[in-house]
């Protein structure tokens, strides 16, 4: 009896706890309901605290139902804000230092300016400042006023290429018009696929910058000796030549097009070439003890740097026992964009023959016990050729910049030696 | 506060005597906040289970008082956790699984047992407020110290000084042992008050005659 009657009382409480949690659920459950969407949206109210609502446009999680296209693999999320304010962008990143995914959410109104900015996950190993991504402010697609920030190259390159990445999926998607690029800065863009040596490996200049004189706006001298760069008046236009180590130059346009043998451009590519030719020219002394280090015995002979607009700063032709070696220098930058001396003998097939660098540009970060084996890592380039350069074989574990410089140096100089031998060919 | 309640606050006090419920306690008191909300949520719980059960006294049999005791905390704590999810969002992920915990916390589980054997409603008021007190007095050392922050505003001066660890796990651990080690020392914890405290899971603990009530008896 008395089992019986602790039983009914079990089940009266159960019955009356489930009855008041039953009737309790359908006061709290419509608001824990808006807590989570309210929590989901919280990142977005951040950039556009003024926003009524969000519709999902874009969500990379579920991307095939979306309508929209061309979106980058950075965007993570695309919201259009219901009232008409503009759209809020998530982006997600792992182009910057470490491979970690640097996140950031970017409000543009619709008149396709950055309305607001905010970093929300940040692994990199030195800070940008918090003032970084409030220069993105204001802001339309050309980025025209936003810098690069000295001594945390990787970290805000990539910030700024998810943004813009942001800004081309609501371009392509003719959500937002595109801003509108000067001349200089269209040119300034172009930089990296006109001569290369004047970049680094994630595209920001290295050079020294001066005003010119004439129809010369803009002088920039490359860091690494591998030639100059000028923007140059051309009518309403610009137009930008680019002259590498052995005085050849080349003028393109502002969309890109290479314009070197236009006649009505002569005179401004003389203009060019007679400058660069002011400059002094490097001591060739190391460079060529260096080379012949690495071939002794060899006879070297400097040849031109014919079609070469890359890192690559001298050639030379070798001589040994009958044979004929290229001798190549590529001055690639390096950690904290510290210019890197690097020498290669390539044989008449294209393969390295040997490798030597002025120094391997290494911070004390990055080696508590760890200690490179440089003379096994230098041997590891002998036999290599196009085909069998992979870029793995420059890895240097924990060193980015330099194993970036060491990859872009035989890049380079495995591209200058097609050319170079094309050319003797012909 | 008299002496006596002070005693008895310190003396009595679940959590830094008997160390019932320190799995929570270590929990939730990383934060002001979160050891606000855990010590509210304990002390409602607490409250509702002993007016039910003080309700319920002369129906429930010594063999069924513990499920049944189970299931009035289960069910108040479900509640509370239903409430938390709503209207204290952030407190209620602060706290995650640990406010499920307190439907068998030994805290609550005593005061419903003291509650079948006649205690009042007050006494469950006063252990809850006793705990919570101890579980804010945790908090704000793990959180000043730890985090360099109270109620989640930071502390410019102190952020050179903090003590990461304090904020973790066995931060808090070593808080609560400075804590029981000081009112020790202090002479405030009776061994023969906690003693005599010490039957079931903190049952009794309200009928327990701290020393200080004694000294009150003698004078």
């Amino acid at each position: 009896m008395a089992q019986k009657k602790t039983a009914g009382l079990l089940a009266a409480l159960i019955a009356v706890f489930a009855v008041v949690m039953f009737g309790l659920n359908f006061v709290t459950g419509p608001i824990v309901a808006k807590n989570g969407s309210a929590q989901e949206y919280a990142p977005l109210y951040n950039v556009m605290p003024d926003a009524a609502g969000f519709e999902k446009l874009y969500d990379v999680a579920d991307a095939a139902s979306s309508t929209l296209v061309d979106v980058p693999e950075t965007v993570q999320t695309i919201h259009s804000e219901t009232s008409g304010l503009g759209y809020v962008v998530r982006l997600a990143t792992t182009k910057g230092y470490t491979g970690d995914a640097i996140e950031l959410t970017i409000a543009v109104d619709n008149e396709g300016k950055i309305s607001g900015v905010e970093l929300t996950a940040y692994p990199e190993s030195k800070d940008f400042g918090a003032e970084y991504p409030q220069t993105f402010v204001g802001q339309d697609s050309a980025l025209s006023d936003v810098a690069i920030v000295a001594g945390v190259t990787y970290s805000s390159v990539a910030f700024r290429d998810a943004v813009t990445d942001g800004f081309n999926a609501l371009i392509a998607n003719e959500l937002v018009g595109a801003g509108q690029k000067s001349a200089d800065q269209a040119l300034l863009e172009l930089l990296p696929s006109v001569h290369s040596g004047l970049v680094n490996n994630v595209g920001v200049g290295q050079f020294e910058e001066s005003d010119g004189t004439g129809n010369i706006v803009k002088i920039m001298k490359a860091r690494n000796n591998t030639g100059y760069a000028y923007l140059l008046k051309s009518g309403d236009s610009m137009v930008m030549a680019a002259v590498n180590a052995s005085g050849e130059a080349k003028l393109v346009d502002v969309e890109g097009k290479d314009i070197t043998a236009d006649a009505a451009y002569t005179d401004l590519l003389a203009e060019a070439v007679a400058h660069a030719a002011t400059g002094t020219a490097p001591s060739t002394d190391k460079e060529q003890a260096r080379l012949k280090a690495l071939l002794p015995d060899a006879e070297l002979t400097s040849i031109p740097l014919t079609g070469v607009f890359n890192s690559v700063s001298a050639a030379y032709k070798l001589t040994k026992d009958g044979q004929d070696y290229y001798g190549l220098v590529a001055r690639s930058y390096g950690y904290d964009n510290e210019v890197m001396g690097v020498y290669y003998v390539v044989d008449a097939q294209g393969a390295i023959v040997g490798m030597t660098v002025d120094e391997l540009i290494f911070h004390s970060e990055y080696f508590f016990d760890y200690t490179l084996e440089e003379s096994s890592y230098k041997a590891g380039f002998a036999g290599l050729n196009k085909d069998s350069w992979t870029g793995d074989q420059a890895l240097i574990s924990g060193a980015t910049m330099t194993t970036d410089a060491m990859k872009t140096a035989t890049n380079d100089i495995f591209a200058a030696y097609e050319i170079l031998k094309g050319g003797d060919a012909q | 506060m008299t002496k006596n309640n002070c005693c008895a606050a310190i003396a009595k006090n679940p959590l830094m005597v008997l160390f019932l419920s320190a799995c929570p306690a270590m929990a939730a008191t990383a934060t002001v906040k979160g050891a606000l909300g855990m010590g509210l949520a304990v002390l409602v719980v607490m409250v509702l289970s002993n007016l039910l059960i003080s309700a319920l006294r002369k129906m429930i049999s010594r063999e069924a008082l513990i499920p049944v005791c189970v299931v009035v905390s289960a069910g108040f704590v479900s509640i509370v956790q239903m409430l938390m999810n709503a209207f204290l969002p952030n407190i209620y992920q602060m706290l995650g699984v640990y406010v499920a915990v307190v439907a068998v916390n030994l805290v609550v589980f005593g005061q419903s047992e003291a509650a079948a054997n006649g205690s009042s409603v007050s006494d469950a008021i006063i252990t809850g407020v006793y705990f919570t007190v101890m579980l804010l007095v945790m908090g704000i050392v793990r959180e000043l110290l730890g985090n360099a922050s109270i109620f989640g505003v930071n502390i410019a001066f102190l952020s050179n000084y903090r003590i990461s660890l304090l904020s973790k796990a066995p931060g808090g651990f070593i808080i609560a042992s400075i804590l029981a080690g000081v009112i020790s020392k202090l002479g405030l914890a009776k061994a023969e008050c906690a003693g005599e405290c010490m039957t079931g899971a903190a049952a009794g603990i309200s009928e327990c005659v701290c020393a200080c009530d004694k000294e009150e008896e003698v004078q």
